[in-house]
């Protein structure tokens, strides 16, 4: 496996020796992170398998469907529809970086203030260290937040890339709005693919994407007992794999892994006492291989049963309507569900989200909700007042944390996450 | 505190999944993690074995001609409170 990818990441043009630095620390980073756990299910073999070779195992796929004639559309943001990329015979990767490894190259052409996601996103592609930056065909940008929209400017210098202009509201004229941004995208997909898409393919499209849709919400159903099979760490891994890995099957794998957790539940299986406080994330997302929060949390005796962001829940809320009968309906319906069920901070007002915390936390029966945003990250940070403001007024403690991905603020945030455990556990 | 781990190593993730599968049948621990830097020249997914698995697993691989390309031995420790993350 080992001399394979060299010579991949070789032909990609990476930059191997700072590459290798990368490679030199996950290992230990992951024993300690996933491999210090108890009662691991068998069902995480395969994702284990991914992270172990996770720069090796995808990329070389991405490369053979190349070569067989595929195009391969990196992505940043949940907004962006996969099904439109599946019917055209098109390959979805998400993009976002989640290093501080890759940082300091994104600080080269990024203001510092900006947020470590986006640096670390702008840093794998100009540093040549991470090979689906090399990979993709093309990247497909969207208008969410300030510091993204310029950073893709910068980017579509060095790459070719397709902005989709995301409405910030999301009233009638901006739903009509974005069911044209997803149309121009579709003749996007079609010119880098040539491929026609036609309402069979999309609808079939809609299908697989629904069904990964499907098989994840299964699996955080799995977390809303008292009785919890799996830990935190653990499903924030498949989430991220998820933004990258075969669609299809990924739903196998993940529903093999649910028969596990439910058969678990059923005979009262669980990875932590019943008294570990139960804590939801909310906030910005957590792209590979930003493991920090949930490594805290859980290793401070807590347990994260739910995460409301766009590598939890957002990823997969609500389905697309499937068996369309024209291209015009099966867009209406993907703008449906992307526009109506996401509510990120890009949108204001956007009480949508107060309103799936509150509720996510009711369903999930979290004992305490932390409020987790990126440094610089203002949208987030701002919309904590709102958050944290609701979350007290309906009982539920909740702590707001800012951090990025640097190692120098944990023994801060352990002591600030063990002060609310404690206060929780104390009510 | 450092203890012995056995890393070991395969042509393709496939082997890796087959064996795990079929040490887990055996009662055999085992679990699947990246290969260490020093182990491999790139990165690539191994079974760590712990030292008091490891004679039992040499012969698993060897009653069962199981597939995989080679054995490490590296002293290390991991503790999920070291908060040095990649």
């Amino acid at each position: 496996m080992a001399d394979k990818n060299h010579e991949m990441w070789n032909a990609l043009g990476m930059d191997l020796e700072t590459h290798d630095q990368l490679c030199a620390v996950l290992p230990t980073a992951f024993g300690d992170v996933f491999l210090t756990q108890d009662n691991i299910p068998a069902g995480m073999d395969y994702f284990y398998t991914v992270a172990g070779d996770i720069h090796g195992l995808r990329p070389a796929e991405l490369i053979e469907a190349q070569k067989a004639g595929k195009k391969v559309f990196g992505t940043f943001c949940v907004f962006v529809p996969d099904e439109i990329v599946i019917a055209a015979d098109g390959i979805v990767t998400g993009l976002c970086g989640g290093s501080q490894f890759w940082v300091p190259e994104g600080e080269t052409v990024l203001p510092i203030n900006t947020c470590p996601l986006i640096k670390a996103s702008l840093g794998a592609r100009i540093g040549k260290t991470c090979p689906f930056f090399r990979i993709a065909d093309i990247y497909v940008g969207e208008t969410t937040c300030d510091g993204k929209k310029k950073a893709y400017e910068i980017l579509g210098e060095d790459v070719p890339m397709h902005i989709m202009q995301l409405p910030h509201s999301k009233r009638p004229k901006d739903m009509e709005n974005w069911k044209d941004e997803i149309e121009e995208f579709a003749a996007r997909v079609e010119e880098v693919t040539g491929k026609k898409i036609t309402i069979e393919k999309l609808n079939e499209a809609i299908k697989v994407i629904n069904g990964k849709r499907k098989a994840l919400s299964r699996l955080y159903d799995c977390r809303k007992e008292k009785c919890v099979p799996i830990s935190g760490r653990d499903v924030l891994l498949i989430m991220q794999i998820a933004f990258f890995d075969d669609p299809q099957r990924l739903s196998q794998v993940v529903n093999e892994l649910c028969d596990e957790l439910e058969e678990r539940i059923r005979n009262n299986v669980s990875v932590v006492n019943e008294d570990a406080p139960r804590i939801m994330l909310t906030g910005t997302p957590l792209a590979v291989p930003n493991w920090k929060l949930h490594n805290i949390i859980e290793s401070s005796g807590a347990i994260v049963v739910c995460e409301e962001n766009c590598t939890g829940t957002r990823y997969f809320t609500h389905s697309v309507r499937e068996d369309n009968k024209t291209l015009d309906e099966a867009y209406a319906a993907l703008t449906d569900r992307y526009m109506t069920n996401i509510n990120c901070a890009c949108f204001t007002p956007n009480p949508g989200r107060v309103e799936d915390i509150i509720r996510l936390a009711k369903e999930y029966h979290v004992d305490g909700v932390i409020d987790l945003n990126l440094k610089f990250c203002s949208l987030y940070d701002t919309e904590g007042y709102f958050v944290e403001r609701e979350l007290k007024k309906a009982g539920i403690p909740v702590l707001g944390l800012e951090t990025d991905y640097t190692d120098n603020d944990a023994e801060q945030l352990r002591t600030r996450i063990g002060a609310f455990l404690e206060m929780i556990r104390e009510k | 505190m450092k203890k012995n781990y056995y890393y070991i190593l395969f042509d393709s993730y496939t082997q890796v999944l087959e064996l795990n599968r079929d040490l887990r049948s055996a009662g055999i621990k085992a679990v699947i993690s990246p290969a260490p830097r020093a182990a491999s020249i790139c990165c690539g997914t191994s079974l760590r074995v712990e030292e008091s698995e490891i004679t039992k697993v040499r012969t698993f691989l060897e009653e069962n001609q199981s597939a995989y390309q080679s054995i490490y031995r590296f002293e290390q420790d991991f503790d999920n409170k070291r908060d040095i993350y990649c």
